[in-house]
């Protein structure tokens, strides 16, 4: 396809074949895998969407409310498909698997389904974790804690299992029928990683946030990782714009959705009295940068040499830096300002909690003289990018090639 | 004889205090409306945390009760809406409810009774973090052996799938793809080492600035006793600007007409004697001093408990020490006229007050957890009850301390809950005249009719509602005003499961 010299063919050439290689794997139990591991990972991401409106608009919750099931519903779905998956790669069909998986201390499961399984495993580990952390230091009202970042690495796991079966089961295909195979399962796994992302780093990224060095920061650290591996690893020529789209769309379905529902907040104090789910902020606009890199990756698509690698990495990170700081420095000051109170931006506060003040601060850039924003804090943004780029370019060719 | 001899200085030492020292219980016992009701609050240990809170509708049908959380910090109109307390299943009149208080300072729990009228009472609780619980060693293992789980299964997977995840079908790895997850194995094993570091670095700081910021430091204070003509003076120092002290609690209020509610403590020397007691009511002078005159009280080590009401309705207990080293008070000239203290004594069933008069109190049986009550007789010689007066607005005071000075808490009739942040919520939740009844809810003599206040002073007794927050051996001092002086009682009190 389109960027041909980039595709997976040396491992063919330097590995030897094995004599006793059986057929290929039935297509229903990748499609399935693809689709169940999907939706797992979309249940964790909506799900840790509508918990955290739950908390901003209503406060208490109990371990049944809707969101929670939905996140164990993923969480449990990931685990036990995956589980089935080496169940029976390792006991049933095992030889029949043998091409389509990878070994671990004997037992034998596609990697997408070990990741997954180890990711339901840490979402597990975080349950008692996090219930002793609310014992000890309170009920914990913000997303970045110890525990919580267990329980994200858990939901890594899952969204990125998924990934990882996409991948497998596209180059599997493509191996197979040497033709051009749909790519929108990864399109969309990636898309719920961004998602996934944006949600960790929320308490860095709401509009009033966004003239803070540190929002630029931790968007140059993760997002230009995932937009690059997914430019690399699709054939398609606008993989990245698509799984930056996918990520708005899956945010703006929240923030256009949630609303229509009735809360109402039900610890005190209450400063602000919400009647409704409360919105998360209005995505960034990663479409932008996204756009940079598809652009880029299209015109070096030829240029195989190592080097061009290099090439790529510099002006990936220049170019999430350029395209990706202006814009959401310009579009942040139209977010917080009156012109986006509607619904449609859900801007000016309408993100904020029922226990937040709405006044002053709704209009106004959280900013402390140690995070302002400076040209020397602009170039470490880059170097920053440039790193993530590299990591994004690595991952990326790893998923073009996987095929377990 | 000089202006000021210092005796002996304490240092600043600031044990672990809160508002009832070691106990998370506060009780009332009063009126809603016509409804009479004692609630139990169980304060949460951290914040945001949630308290427990029962309900005992003691006379009448109620046919709703309601529980809302009112903060300091924020009007009527940014409550919720209340939460409907919950019957417990097989009685008519007690019901529980659970509320969340989620900023840290005071909260006003705002209790309604529904049913053949409607009334109100208004209990002021503390939310503030008591103490940093340490993991339990089960807790702590269990998550090891997890970690562990997770960290080889994360250095396999990367490991496994560098070699084999590219593989295409019948193929088996080389010897590049085999030190390629050696490489792979490595990089997750340092990833999962930063990630280690960093984490307990993370975990560290939340460590240090939940000790540091979030869980309560009490009031810093200094406690010293200097002697001016021939009057052994308690000199206690507040200081107003500490890194401990919050700016936003306030100044303090005063609480049924006193700033500072101190007690002194003295060492016991045996295990069954009732120690030394004073309770003093140090003046202000200054922004930062309080002074007393020290009552005679023998040489030793007396521990100090001093109850503060901020004016945001926050209460709390610090505690010292100070060494006494003679009994200096050789013209006692009392600096308040509350003021009163009582030498150690011997444990009896009945104790005598002085002047023929007596004290007994009902010998219940207590457990730890479970609201009871201390009522205490007093009589003359012939049995015949003692009309009393008022003490401090009220018809008596009580402390209880464990005896390993761990629990100290101050109770009035009416409970543990401080009349002065009751009243404080009352005007601020309600109207000014809702002050009154807030005072007369809570025991105040003089904001009850008069002829109610008659009945109950002459009747010579007086109750104390209660919950021991653990078992064990306490001591429990009883003060009224009868025949024109205070009389304090002295008992020994054990606690069991």
């Amino acid at each position: 396809m389109a960027h041909a010299s980039l595709a997976p063919a040396p491992i063919l050439k330097v590995s030897k074949p094995r004599s006793e290689a059986v057929g290929s794997e039935p297509l229903w139990t990748s499609r399935w895998s693809v689709f169940l591991l999907t939706f797992a990972s979309g249940c964790i991401t909506a799900g840790i969407l509508w918990d955290i409106s739950w908390h901003i608009s209503i406060g208490r919750d109990t371990f049944w409310t809707p969101a929670h099931m939905m996140i164990y519903l993923g969480g449990s779905l990931g685990g036990f498909w995956s589980g089935i998956l080496a169940l029976d790669a390792t006991f049933i069909h095992r030889e029949h698997r043998r091409d389509s998986t990878i070994g671990i201390f004997g037992a034998r499961a596609p990697t997408g389904a070990w990741v997954a399984m180890w990711g339901a495993g840490a979402m597990l580990t975080s349950a008692p974790f996090d219930n002793w952390w609310h014992d000890t230091y309170g009920l914990d009202v913000k997303i970045l804690s110890p525990p919580h970042m267990v329980l994200a690495l858990g939901m890594y796991g899952v969204v990125t299992g998924a990934v990882l079966i996409a991948a497998s089961d596209r180059n599997q295909k493509r191996d197979r029928t040497n033709a051009t195979t749909t790519h929108w399962p990864m399109i969309v796994a990636n898309g719920i990683q961004v998602a996934l992302t944006s949600i960790l780093l929320t308490e860095l990224s709401e509009p009033n946030h966004q003239h803070s060095a540190l929002f630029y920061f931790a968007s140059a650290i993760f997002y230009p990782a995932f937009l690059m591996n997914a430019a690399r690893n699709h054939s398609n020529r606008w993989s990245a714009t698509l799984v930056a789209l996918v990520y708005m769309g899956i945010l703006l379905a929240m923030i256009w959705l949630l609303p229509l529902f009735h809360a109402e907040p039900k610890l005190a104090p209450v400063y602000n009295r919400v009647d409704h789910m409360v919105p998360p902020a209005f995505p960034l606009l990663l479409v932008i940068p996204a756009l940079g890199l598809d652009l880029m990756m299209r015109l070096l698509v030829n240029r195989a040499h190592w080097a061009w690698n290099i090439v790529r990495i510099l002006l990936g990170g220049i170019l999430f830096t350029a395209l990706f700081c202006p814009t959401q420095w310009f579009f942040s000051e139209f977010l917080i300002s009156p012109l986006a109170d509607n619904w449609f931006f859900a801007g000016h506060g309408r993100f904020f909690a029922y226990m937040n003040h709405r006044d002053h601060w709704q209009e106004k850039f959280w900013v402390n003289p140690e995070t302002i924003m400076t040209w020397s804090k602009l170039v470490r943004c880059w170097l920053l990018a440039t790193a993530s780029t590299a990591v994004g370019l690595g991952a990326g060719t790893f998923l073009a090639k996987i095929r377990r | 004889m000089k202006a000021f001899l210092i005796f002996c200085l304490s240092v600043v030492l600031t044990m672990d205090a809160r508002a009832h020292l070691g106990s998370p219980f506060i009780i009332f016992e009063g009126k809603a409306g016509e409804f009479p009701i004692q609630v139990v609050v169980r304060q949460p240990e951290v914040v945001p945390g949630l308290a427990d809170i029962s309900v005992s509708v003691l006379k009448g049908l109620p046919k709703r009760v309601t529980v809302l959380p009112l903060y300091h910090n924020a009007k009527r109109e940014d409550a919720p809406r209340p939460d409907v307390a919950t019957p417990v299943p097989g009685s008519t009149n007690l019901f529980t409810a659970g509320l969340w208080f989620m900023a840290r300072g005071a909260y006003a729990v705002e209790v309604r009774i529904e049913g053949e009228g409607e009334g109100r009472a208004i209990i002021p609780v503390n939310s503030i973090a008591n103490s940093q619980k340490p993991m339990p060693q089960w807790m702590g293992w269990t998550l090891a052996g997890l970690a562990c789980v997770l960290i080889i299964g994360f250095i396999s997977i990367v490991a496994s799938s560098a070699c084999q995840g590219a593989l295409a079908p019948g193929m088996i790895p080389t010897t590049g793809q085999k030190i390629r997850a050696w490489i792979g194995g490595l990089l997750a094993t340092s990833l999962c080492a930063l990630a280690l570091r960093g984490g307990t670095r993370w975990w560290n700081l939340v460590d240090l600035e939940h000790a540091e910021k979030v869980v309560f430091h009490p009031s810093p204070n200094v406690i010293s006793i200097s002697q001016s003509n021939a009057t052994a003076i308690l000199n206690l120092k507040l200081p107003v600007h500490s890194p401990t002290r919050r700016s936003n609690w306030g100044p303090l209020i005063p609480d049924h007409g006193k700033l500072v509610h101190l007690f002194l403590i003295g060492t016991p020397t045996s295990q069954e004697e009732i120690p030394t007691f004073a309770h003093l009511h140090p003046i202000r002078q200054g922004e930062e001093d309080y002074i007393a005159s020290l009552p005679h009280l023998a040489p030793g080590r007396y521990q100090v408990f001093a109850d503060l009401i901020h004016e945001i309705g926050l209460t709390e207990t610090i505690t010292n020490v100070v060494d006494i080293s003679t009994d200096s008070a050789q013209a006692y000239l009392p600096s308040d006229p509350d003021d009163s203290s009582l030498p150690a004594q011997s444990p009896a069933p009945v104790v005598a007050l002085g002047d023929g008069l007596q004290m007994e109190i009902s010998r219940n049986s207590f457990t730890p957890g479970v609201p009871s009550t201390i009522r205490a007789k007093i009589a003359d010689s012939s049995g015949t009850a003692v009309t009393l007066e008022p003490f401090l607005r009220m018809l008596g005071h009580a402390a209880i301390e464990r005896a390993d000075g761990q629990v100290f808490v101050h109770l009035h009739p009416a409970g543990t809950l401080s009349m002065a942040a009751a009243r404080h919520f009352a005007i601020k939740y309600g109207r000014e005249a809702d002050a009154q009844a807030s005072d007369a809810n809570c025991g105040d003599l003089s904001a009850i009719p008069p002829s109610t206040a008659e009945s109950l002073v002459r009747g010579g007794e007086v109750s104390f509602p209660v919950v021991f927050p653990s078992s064990g051996n306490y001591r429990l001092w009883v003060q009224v005003r009868a025949a024109g002086a205070i009389r304090t009682g002295a008992f020994g009190i054990t606690v069991s499961d």
